[in-house]
């Protein structure tokens, strides 16, 4: 669980993916949301509004990949739609 | 790097310690700590793993990013009853307080601090930065420190509770004494005279915003209601103080370092010339590759951390200085990188102390960023100038005169 040196499998082009929020785990850093506000949406508290298995818009997967990259209490996550590779 | 042994005066080990791990950091008078702090910490994380001091008290020092993450998202095994080393008698609410007293809080204050209610303010800081920036333009030199660190939060504070900005230099001066001046002797008297005037000040300011609420943090504070429950005066009062203690010579500090970094790197500042973009980024990397809070706990059980015995009630430095240059976490830790990705750093800590006010401190820096670099391009620091840091929970500069108008 380091602070991110391990670099990302390569994403497949065309495949949709979904992200995921741990609730629990959000503590408002709101990194997220900074980078993506509208797939990455924050209460009037600044904690996490997203919930399990977000589509994420086609084109915005580099940019989604960042956002779950961001959370310094590893709350999101982002997965290959099942079917998918 | 001469600290290994417990020099007279400082307190005897522990059994539980082991010998090797003993390293007598004084992170308030150290000289050698003091005269390089961010080298400092470096130093001791490529050395130890974990460490035993046996200064103000004894206590473990942690060095790595994932065992101080870690321990920050346990509240169950590192209690924040006292987050200081020494721990201090007043305790500031909701900092010293464990879940679930801990949460009632942080749900009733983290709407006035959200990210959206933060972003409301920016205009205001904006124009708070413009007013000490016009001061300073076409001057060939200043202290940043007083000129604009100290200055900017201070005038935020004031922002956020409504105050008018005539009010300023009255909490300059209690910003002043209260925070920057060592308590010893008469500055003793100064400081508890200061305390005194601030609570006073708040007291009074508190129940008039009760009866006449304004767009301003306190009356919300006075009014917000989660699940029934409510702040009272008395502990709005406290919130008010926290923000003072906690706000100030933290937001104070890390523009401190900041400047510091930018007038002694020109190509980084040209970065930001080149692109204001780019500042929101250099914010997050300059947070990182300078963070400044050397937060503390008290481990409540029995139990082993980081590879050591610990015991109940052993005091913990989780200094996030150290955790944000950690190789492991953020490869070629020592290089700037305004575009580094991935930048989970933990200067505002992780768990759910998680700093309250991060969206306020984020915004003042880049609100300062820009609104400074739109007026006063260039500036290095005077030369000859040796720069003095202080240390303890936050650790910056004491002074830090730049000339303007001239790079580096």
């Amino acid at each position: 669980m380091s602070g991110g040196a391990a670099p990302r499998a390569a994403r497949v082009p065309g495949t949709p993916y979904t992200v995921s929020a741990d609730r629990d785990s959000c503590q408002g850093h709101a990194r997220c949301w900074e980078i993506l506000p509208d797939l990455f949406p924050i209460d009037d508290e600044g904690y996490t509004g997203l919930g399990r298995r977000t589509p994420v818009p086609e084109g915005r997967e580099e940019q989604a990949r960042r956002a779950v990259d961001s959370c310094p209490e590893r709350a999101l996550s982002m997965n290959p739609v099942a079917g998918h590779r | 790097m001469g600290q290994g042994d417990a020099p007279m005066g400082a307190g005897s080990i522990p059994d539980h310690v082991p010998a090797e791990l003993v390293h007598a950091l004084d992170h308030w008078n150290g000289a050698e700590f003091l005269a390089d702090p961010m080298g400092y910490w470096d130093s001791l994380r490529n050395r130890y793993r974990v460490f035993w001091s046996p200064h103000h008290g004894g206590f473990w020092c942690l060095l790595r990013y994932d065992d101080i993450h870690e321990a920050f998202r346990r509240p169950d095994l590192f209690s924040s009853h006292y987050t200081n080393i020494p721990g201090r008698e007043v305790r500031l609410l909701p900092i010293s307080l464990d879940p679930p007293e801990h949460t009632k809080y942080r749900r009733l204050l983290g709407r006035p601090f959200s990210p959206q209610n933060i972003q409301r303010l920016s205009a205001r800081v904006e124009e708070r930065c413009l007013d000490l920036v016009h001061a300073l333009e076409g001057q060939p030199e200043c202290d940043f420190m007083e000129s604009f660190a100290k200055a900017l939060p201070t005038a935020v504070f004031c922002e956020l509770l409504g105050m008018p900005t005539a009010e300023l230099p009255r909490f300059l001066e209690w910003n002043h004494v209260i925070l920057h001046v060592h308590g010893e002797g008469e500055n003793a008297q100064r400081q508890r005279q200061a305390n005194d005037d601030l609570a006073s000040y708040l007291t009074e300011l508190v129940q008039r915003r009760r009866s006449d609420p304004k767009d301003d943090v306190i009356s919300q504070l006075l009014t917000l209601q989660v699940d029934g429950d409510r702040l009272t005066d008395q502990e709005v009062l406290g919130v008010a103080h926290l923000l003072f203690m906690a706000g100030l010579d933290t937001v104070t500090a890390s523009l401190a370092w900041t400047w510091q970094f930018l007038a002694t790197h020109p190509e980084h500042r040209q970065q930001i010339l080149d692109d204001p973009g780019l500042i929101p980024d250099a914010v997050e990397e300059l947070l990182r590759y300078q963070s400044i809070v050397e937060d503390s706990r008290t481990v409540v059980t029995d139990m082993a951390w980081a590879g050591v015995r610990m015991r109940a009630g052993d005091r913990v430095m989780l200094p996030t200085t150290a955790a944000s240059r950690d190789p492991d976490a953020f490869p070629d830790p020592l290089t700037v990188d305004f575009r580094r990705e991935p930048n989970r750093h933990i200067a505002f800590a992780s768990g759910v102390h998680r700093c309250l006010g991060s969206h306020l401190a984020r915004m003042e820096m880049r609100e300062a960023l820009q609104g400074w670099h739109a007026r006063i391009p260039h500036y290095r620091l005077k030369p000859g100038a040796r720069i003095d840091y202080h240390g303890g929970a936050v650790i910056g500069p004491d002074a830090l005169p730049l000339e303007l108008g001239v790079s580096a």
